[in-house]
């Protein structure tokens, strides 16, 4: 095969798709989607990071993207960005919610503004930010792709195993089933990591989100 | 969703004018009150029209209109938009003309009635109308969310919401922004007022990139906090008119990107551009 653009290698955390940045994005979509469509099988399902390096991706490249992955049935499940001198390792790979036959799965793809409501019985799954003075209410659990910085209700009415959680968690409030936390004062730092809330018998605490093990433990 | 982004600013890019089509209609909103909607609209049609566009600014605040004060045709007001939505009088007998800029004009509101004396559909066949008579309809709406806004709102084909760098106003903007959004518009652009340089330098004030984090949709200006606003507005004089105006001198700015051109952001920090500044914050 011919020099491609698109590189796949496996590695501890998952499969990898590499784009060589000296070649063009439109020609790197083209190549993207040929590799696809020569394994299609071992490609259906699949949960790819995608590695950047250094190059900075546009918005509109990267929905572009994401549009032709989601043509293969492909889910992209973290960006890996590199600036100069960090480490490469994937900077977010919280564990998602599986919707199953008693939880429901209900996902928004944008950003929450003032003043809007969402509401749904099962897990929440926000691709966007939350804004302040919005606020999203769930059943079970919440998980923001984005920043959460509006009011989240998860559990309700008295579901104290739900838990929420977001690439940058900077609520106004959060309640899980019937406790209520506010965020320190001191304001948090602006790259700070993914994090959770959830309940334990002292009332709500925040945790790395990457650590917890709900899902995996589920079942037991 | 700072996540994978690198953040590229996109300066609002609306279609260029072209004489054979339909004018755009183009209307200001904030949510918040004082924040800046009425100068804004004032000074940008007045720039439209001094760069040869046919402009109407149209005053939606009934009951509470203000518009006409600021470009100074208070006294010439005959007739209204309620007269024109109670059929009183064709809505070019209500527009005045600008004796300064002659392609510059204003349909007035009432001042005696309020918000209910018109209705979305009213206001809809009144875009219309404008839009083939007109390059630009600049509307100016009322502070709020409730029936003065939808009417402001309903017609139009672009949106720019304005905010200062105040968290209340920004919350509003978003409210304001996310009722847009709901209501299918899709040319949705910011522009933010009062804008204080040394204030943001010492980190006192709410700075640009925080700004577009939150609201994300495209800046179409930034406006510095300027004193002589505050008397050209007092006087009905436009502050485009006044050479030395810095405000005045944004307005400028943003109707020539509102007529398609690429108008670097003004520099209002003698060591850097705010460009250059803005492209630092964003690791452009």
């Amino acid at each position: 095969m011919s020099k491609s653009g698109v590189k796949f290698s496996g590695t501890d955390y998952g499969l990898l798709m590499r784009l060589e940045w000296e070649t063009s994005f439109p020609q790197l979509l083209v190549e993207l989607e040929e590799h696809l469509q020569q394994s299609l099988s071992f490609f259906s399902g699949a949960q790819v990071f995608l590695e950047v390096g250094q190059r900075p991706i546009l918005q509109k490249d990267m929905e572009q993207l994401t549009v032709v992955l989601e043509r293969y049935d492909v889910a992209l499940q973290g960006v890996i960005s590199a600036p100069a001198g960090q480490s490469r390792r994937p900077a977010v790979l919280p564990p998602m919610p599986q919707p199953d036959a008693h939880t429901t799965l209900h996902i928004e793809r944008r950003t929450v503004r003032s003043g809007e409501k969402i509401a749904a019985e099962g897990h929440v799954i926000i691709m966007g930010d939350i804004n302040p003075g919005a606020e999203v209410i769930a059943g079970s659990s919440i998980f923001v792709w984005g920043s959460l910085k509006g009011t989240a209700y998860a559990g309700v009415p008295d579901r104290s195993d739900a838990v929420i959680a977001a690439l940058h968690l900077a609520p106004i409030q959060l309640r899980i089933a019937g406790h209520i936390a506010r965020p320190p004062e001191a304001k948090s730092d602006r790259d700070s990591s993914p994090q959770l809330a959830r309940v334990n018998h002292n009332g709500i605490v925040v945790e790395s989100w990457d650590r917890h093990r709900l899902f995996q433990q589920r079942g037991s | 969703m700072g996540l994978w982004l690198s953040h590229g600013i996109v300066i609002a890019c609306f279609s260029k004018g072209d004489h054979d089509v339909a004018g755009r209609v183009i209307t200001v909103t904030s949510g918040k009150g004082g924040v800046g909607k009425t100068t804004f609209s004032a000074n940008v049609s007045a720039a439209l029209a001094a760069l040869g566009k046919k402009t109407v600014a149209v005053d939606t605040d009934v009951g509470l209109r203000n518009l006409d004060i600021v470009m100074g045709l208070e006294n010439r007001i005959v007739y209204d938009i309620v007269d024109v939505v109670e059929g009183r009088c064709r809505v070019q007998k209500a527009i005045i003309r600008d004796k300064r800029i002659d392609t510059l004009h204003l349909l007035p509101a009432a001042q005696t009635r309020d918000k209910t004396a018109v209705t979305p559909e009213s206001m809809e066949k009144i875009c219309a109308e404008l839009r083939e008579m007109f390059d630009f309809t600049i509307i100016d709406s009322p502070a709020g969310i409730e029936r003065g806004f939808q009417n402001a709102v309903v017609g139009a084909d672009e949106i720019v919401v304005i905010t200062t760098p105040h968290v209340s106003a920004i919350r509003d903007a978003d409210r304001v922004i996310g009722l847009v959004e709901a209501a299918d518009k899709q040319q949705i652009s910011l522009v933010v007022n009062r804008l204080q340089p040394d204030m943001v330098r010492r980190g006192e004030m709410l700075d640009i990139p925080d700004m577009l984090e939150i609201l994300s949709i495209p800046p179409l200006g930034i406006i510095p906090e300027d004193e002589s606003i505050v008397i050209t507005s007092n006087k009905g004089e436009l502050a485009t008119q006044v050479s030395r105006s810095l405000a005045g001198q944004a307005y400028k700015n943003i109707a020539r990107r509102i007529l398609g051109e690429e108008v670097p952001f003004m520099t209002l920090e003698s060591s850097e551009s705010l460009l250059q500044w803005l492209k630092r914050m964003l690791k452009f």
